[in-house]
């Protein structure tokens, strides 16, 4: 589980960050995000985490294959991406556009549900 | 409650519940997979129960989503379901956060002789609240 995480924009600009990869526990997972406060305004870019993965093999750091994106709402703060196939490894996206300078988003990213399929 | 509960048939009008187990924290993702539905129209309705190490009662919970009654975890076609418990700053009737121990609830709802369902649970993902919750 990811612990709280404070992003304050300093600029009104696109920011796109990514965290480690880490690796998977199983070919599927559902991960979640609670934001605990947002002040972005949402719209064309918002506040947005996206799921990527890669093989070990993979080199260099582009983003991956995006897989999913944490925009199911659930109720209140909670949103889940179901994500399938994923390969050896994921990570997360994060990308946030304020529309004045010192918005920002307190969030954190729940222990995911690993799944093979079944059927 | 570490492992997943493997593929299981629920035939129409059963209930079972699993052992209970130590929490894991305060609150709880809970979800579950079905995987065969062979009904017309009826579901599967899943459920936490919690109690205190000290009592041997069946303490029912109350989600934080579904915010709609039935506050528990419907599975009404083939897929994965989410629900989530969510404690409060204090306690309440029925409880919305955990005590010491926890366990599943699975009942079948509004199906027919002969129709059957198979199902797994993943193991709850627990949390505690980063703020005291309102």
């Amino acid at each position: 589980m990811w612990m709280n995480t404070q992003i304050v924009a300093l600029n009104t600009s696109t920011q796109t960050y990514y965290t480690p990869w880490f690796p998977k526990a199983a070919d599927n997972a559902i991960f979640t995000l609670e934001k605990v406060l947002d002040t972005i305004p949402t719209g064309a870019d918002g506040f947005t985490v996206t799921v990527f993965t890669k093989n070990r093999e993979d080199e260099g750091s582009a983003p991956g294959t995006a897989v999913g994106t944490l925009n199911t709402a659930l109720a209140g703060g909670f949103y889940e991406a179901n994500c399938t196939g994923l390969k050896e490894l994921v990570r997360f996206k994060i990308t946030f556009k304020a529309t004045a300078v010192g918005q920002g988003t307190i969030y954190r990213l729940l222990p995911p549900t690993w799944y093979d399929t079944a059927v | 409650m570490g492992t997943n509960i493997p593929g299981r048939r629920i035939d129409n009008g059963e209930t079972f519940y699993t052992d209970w187990a130590p929490r894991g924290g305060d609150c709880a993702l809970l979800r579950a997979q079905m995987l065969v539905k062979a009904s017309a129209s009826g579901s599967i309705r899943i459920s936490l129960e919690t109690r205190s190490d000290e009592t041997t009662g069946t303490p029912t919970m109350d989600t934080y989503y579904p915010t709609s009654a039935p506050k528990l975890l419907v599975l009404s076609s083939v897929g994965v379901g989410t629900a989530i418990y969510l404690a409060t700053a204090v306690a309440n009737t029925p409880a919305r956060g955990f005590k010491e121990q926890v366990r599943f609830k699975v009942t079948t709802y509004g199906g027919a002789d002969g129709e059957y369902w198979v199902i797994r649970l993943f193991p709850p993902g627990f949390f505690d609240n980063s703020t005291t919750g309102s």
